[in-house]
């Protein structure tokens, strides 16, 4: 496409000039006519005054202001036109882009209760932006950490007032169903900002879930009552409409995933005027 | 106390990174770090415990391999099939 519009371009100015070069020797030519009493005889022999009758025509033909600026608004039109279309070009892109992402068989229903004790399902939570990480309360070092980059990213996204028509939800999923109670999970998500939503539930309705978003869990081995869960480490980004969109993993600190959340809102924002 | 509490767990941490500062002066000598040991065992569960020893073994041994300190018969036993 670039390549076609360059010859373009390049056939637009060659025809300009050319045009252009035209257009001079009678510029000069009408200049030097209309100097008054000077019948420079030298022009003579250059260019004849009085033209004959047919080259009279051709030069009427090639009347320099208006053939100049036909060609040249012909060719700002033609350039016009070929970068419209490469901008169609590229939002179409854009699109696609976004569909192919979307289309990754991530998410789906769940049904699970929160911290409060209040049962949710995913229906719940349309209309709202949700970044929701996996996790259990007994986790040593891992899940306090990503919890941290989640406050700090829930703090990031609400200082920007005009992202409140779909507001931005961070939840906290356990994937220790065998331990994390409501009353747990609501004190352990506390430490980390009054914004979260905790959800737990039976272990069949975590393992639901769980299938639904591909993430792996399992209990590790038991010390006496306490065992440590493995689990992968990932936040996942639903867009109002209960579709997954982004994910991210421990490589992205708080202001590159808030960043990267940004530009989902606003894409959002746009298709959805 | 339990791990759900935050003072709990921070306070795990900050025993567990005294215990490895000493490991770090010693060059991995446990010997030399015996009372910060028993500190780091006693403010965290057993779970725990085992976890951050595995951890610190990994970091250990990510450091060596980007150093290249790691023996190359080492690597050549954990390498995939090769061409033949």
């Amino acid at each position: 496409m670039s390549m076609i519009s360059h010859l373009f371009s390049i056939r637009a100015t060659t025809c300009l000039t050319r045009n252009i070069l035209r257009a001079t020797p009678i510029r000069l030519l009408s200049s030097a006519s209309s100097s008054p009493n000077k019948t420079t005889n030298a022009n003579d022999h250059i260019l004849p005054k009085e033209l004959p009758s047919s080259e009279k025509r051709k030069a009427k033909f090639n009347i320099s202001w208006k053939t100049v600026s036909v060609t040249f608004i012909g060719a700002a039109s033609l350039i016009a036109f070929i970068y419209y279309l490469d901008q169609r070009k590229m939002q179409k892109r854009k699109v696609l882009q976004r569909a192919a992402v979307g289309k990754m068989a991530i998410g789906g229903p769940f049904s699970l209760i929160t911290h409060e004790r209040k049962p949710v399902t995913d229906k719940d939570f349309r209309g709202q932006w949700l970044l929701i990480y996996f996790g259990f309360t007994h986790c040593p070092d891992i899940c306090p950490e990503e919890l941290e980059k989640l406050s700090e990213i829930t703090d990031l996204l609400r200082r920007d007032k005009s992202t409140q028509k779909n507001p931005f939800q961070p939840v906290f999923v356990s994937v220790d169903p065998e331990r994390d109670t409501p009353e747990l999970v609501s004190t352990y998500i506390k430490d980390y900002s009054p914004h979260f939503i905790g959800l737990t539930g039976t272990r069949e309705q975590v393992a639901e879930m769980c299938k639904h978003y591909r993430v792996y869990f399992s209990q590790g081995p038991k010390v006496g009552d306490d065992y440590i869960v493995d689990h992968a480490i990932i936040m996942y980004l639903i867009n109002p409409n209960g579709e997954f969109v982004d994910y991210y993993g421990r490589n992205k600190n708080a202001k590159e995933v808030a960043y990267a959340i940004e530009q989902h809102m606003n894409a959002f924002k746009e298709s959805n005027k | 106390m339990s791990v759900i509490d935050k003072k709990y767990r921070e306070k795990c941490w900050l025993t567990r990174d005294d215990y490895w500062k000493c490991l770090d002066k010693n060059k991995e000598e446990k010997e030399k770090c015996l009372q910060l040991r028993q500190l780091f065992e006693s403010s965290c569960p057993a779970t725990w415990v085992t976890h951050f020893d595995q951890k610190r073994e990994y970091d250990i041994f990510k450091r060596q391999l980007a150093l290249g300190e790691v023996e190359t018969d080492k690597l050549k036993s954990i390498k995939g099939p090769s061409k033949s």
